[in-house]
C-alpha cells in the first residue's frame, strides 16, 4: 500500500511538474509575447534622447577639460561625437535648399566639408569653459514627418537657462540631430536664409571664402 | 515702315528680355517678411555704426569695471521699473493668474527688494515673466507683418512696433521727470540705456562670431526669437517651419514648369 502510494505520489509529482514546466514555457512566451513588442518601442523611443545625451556629455566634458584640451583638442574630442549624432550630410544639403541642385558634386563636397568643419568648430569655440553649467532633459515630443523633438535647456550657474530644442530624424544610421534650436531660434532656418542671399548676391565661391573666415573665428577667444 | 519695324523689334526684345532680367532676380530676392529690406538695411547700418562708436564701447567699460552683483542690480531696478508693462499684458493676454502674481512681485520688489534692486520675489516663487503688446497681439491673432528695423532702437515688426510707445508709457522711469529734476532723471536714464547695451552683448557676441550678413541673422534670429516667447517657450509642434519641408515646396515649384 505505501509502495504504491509513494509511487502514485512520485507520478503525481512528476505530472505536476510537467504541467508546472508547460505553463512556466507558456508564461515565459506570453511574456515575450507581451515584452518583445512594447520594449522595441521603448527602446525605439528612448533613442533620441540618448543621441542627444551623448552630445551633451560630450559637451560638459569639452567644457571642463576646456583650458587643458585648448581648441585643437577640444575640436578632436567633439568631431567623432558631431559625426556621429548628427546628420551632417542632410543638414548641409537643407541649408542650401534650393541651390544644392545647382552645384555640381565637387562643389557639394567642398560646401559639405567646410560646413562640417564650422559646426565642430562652432561647438569646439563655444563650449570652452565649465562653470557649473549642466544640461537637464525636458521633454521629447513627436514632430511633423516622423521627426522628433527632444528638449533641453542649459542650466548656467548665474542668468537664465539656455533654451536647446533638438530636432531629430531617423535615416540609415539611425537617430541623428538635424536642426538645433536656441531658445527657438533655429540654426538650420538662420543659415539657410544666409546662405541662399549670399550665393545669389556673391556666388558660391565667396560664400565658401566666408564661412572659411567663419571657422578661423572659431578658433579665436 | 519698314525701317522703324525693323528698329521696333529689336527695342521691344531688348525692353523684354532686360525686363525679364531686371524684376526676376528682384522676385527671388525679395522676402515677403521683409518687402521693406533697402530703408531697414540702411536703418540696420546707421544704428550698427553708432552702436560700435558710442555704445558698445561705453558697455564694455561698464562690463569691465562695475562688479557683477551691482549690474545685476542695476538690471533689476530698471526690470522693476518696466515691469507694469509685463503686468498689463498678462492681464490684456487673459492670464490673470499670472497678472496678479506679477502685480505681487513688484509690490514685493518695489517694497523688501528696496526699490526693485533686488529679485526677492524670485525665490518666494514669484519668476520674472517676459510679456509685451507685441506678444499680445500676437495671441489675439495679429500676424507678424513686415520686419522692420527701427533706428536706435532695434528690430520690431509692424506687430511689434505699437508695442514701443507701450512700453514708454508703462514704465515708471517716463514718469520720473514728473516727480524727479533733470540732474537726477537724466543720468538714470542714461544708466538705463547702457544697462540695456551691456546685456545684449551676450546675443551681439554671438551676432558677430557666426553672421554671415548680419542683418539677415539679426532679422531671422530676431523673428524666430518672438514666436518663441509668444508661446512662453512651448511653441507646439505645428508651428516649428521644417527647413525640409520648406524644400520640397520650392522644389516642385521650380520643377512644375519644366513638366
Amino acid at each position: 500500500m505505501a509502495v504504491s502510494a509513494l509511487a502514485i505520489k512520485a507520478v503525481n509529482m512528476k505530472v505536476l511538474r510537467a504541467i508546472k514546466s508547460v505553463l512556466q514555457l507558456q508564461i515565459a512566451v506570453v511574456m515575450l509575447l507581451i515584452m518583445s513588442p512594447s520594449s522595441a518601442e521603448t527602446q525605439d523611443a528612448a533613442e533620441p534622447q540618448q543621441v542627444v545625451n551623448r552630445l551633451h556629455e560630450a559637451l560638459i566634458k569639452a567644457m571642463r577639460e576646456g583650458a587643458k584640451l585648448g581648441y585643437q583638442g577640444r575640436y578632436e574630442l567633439l568631431a567623432p561625437v558631431v559625426d556621429q549624432t548628427h546628420d551632417l550630410d542632410f543638414i548641409a544639403r537643407t541649408a542650401l535648399g534650393a541651390n544644392w541642385s545647382q552645384l555640381d558634386a565637387k562643389q557639394q563636397r567642398t560646401f559639405t566639408e567646410v560646413f562640417r568643419k564650422l559646426s565642430i568648430g562652432t561647438y569646439a569655440g563655444w563650449f570652452k569653459s565649465h562653470e557649473g553649467e549642466r544640461f537637464e532633459f525636458l521633454e521629447q515630443q513627436s514632430m511633423p514627418r516622423d521627426q522628433v523633438m527632444v528638449r533641453t535647456r542649459l542650466v548656467q550657474s548665474s542668468g537664465e537657462p539656455v533654451r536647446f530644442d533638438y530636432i531629430l530624424r531617423k535615416g540609415n544610421d539611425g537617430w541623428r540631430i538635424v536642426n538645433v534650436l536656441a531658445d527657438g531660434v533655429s540654426d538650420l532656418a538662420l543659415k539657410r536664409v544666409e546662405y541662399r542671399a549670399i550665393l545669389q548676391r556673391d556666388g558660391f565661391p565667396t560664400l565658401i571664402d566666408m564661412l572659411k573666415k567663419k571657422i578661423l573665428l572659431t578658433e579665436q577667444d | 515702315m519698314t525701317h522703324s519695324r525693323t528698329t521696333a523689334l529689336p527695342l521691344v526684345c531688348a525692353l523684354l528680355f532686360t525686363g525679364c532680367a531686371t524684376t526676376h532676380p528682384n522676385e527671388a530676392s525679395i522676402d515677403p517678411v521683409d518687402p521693406n529690406e533697402e530703408t531697414n538695411r540702411k536703418f540696420y547700418n546707421f544704428t550698427d555704426v553708432i552702436d560700435r562708436n558710442v555704445l558698445a564701447p561705453v558697455a564694455d567699460v561698464y562690463i569691465k569695471y562695475v562688479p557683477d552683483p551691482m549690474q545685476r542690480s542695476i538690471g533689476n531696478f530698471y526690470d522693476n521699473l518696466a515691469y507694469p508693462n509685463v503686468i498689463l499684458n498678462d492681464f490684456l493676454q487673459g492670464k490673470v493668474r499670472q497678472g496678479f502674481q506679477d502685480s505681487l512681485r513688484f509690490v514685493v520688489n518695489s517694497t523688501v527688494g528696496l526699490g526693485g534692486l533686488f529679485d526677492m520675489a524670485a525665490p518666494m516663487g514669484l519668476p520674472q515673466h517676459d510679456e509685451d503688446f507685441g506678444q499680445t497681439l500676437g495671441v489675439w491673432g495679429v500676424n507678424t507683418g513686415s520686419y522692420l528695423f527701427v533706428p536706435l532702437i532695434g528690430p520690431s515688426t509692424y506687430r511689434d512696433a505699437p508695442g514701443i510707445p507701450v512700453s514708454v508709457f508703462s514704465n515708471l522711469l517716463f514718469y520720473a521727470g514728473t516727480v524727479a529734476s533733470t540732474a537726477i532723471v537724466g543720468p538714470v536714464t542714461v544708466l538705463s540705456i547702457i544697462d540695456k547695451r551691456a546685456r545684449l552683448s551676450g546675443p551681439m557676441r554671438v551676432r558677430d562670431q557666426a553672421a554671415l550678413d548680419p542683418y539677415l541673422f539679426v532679422r531671422e534670429g530676431f523673428l524666430q526669437q518672438r514666436k518663441h516667447l509668444i508661446y512662453d517657450g512651448d511653441p507646439p509642434p505645428e508651428t516649428y517651419d521644417d527647413p525640409l519641408f520648406d524644400d520640397t515646396v520650392r522644389n516642385e515649384a521650380v520643377a512644375e514648369p519644366l513638366r
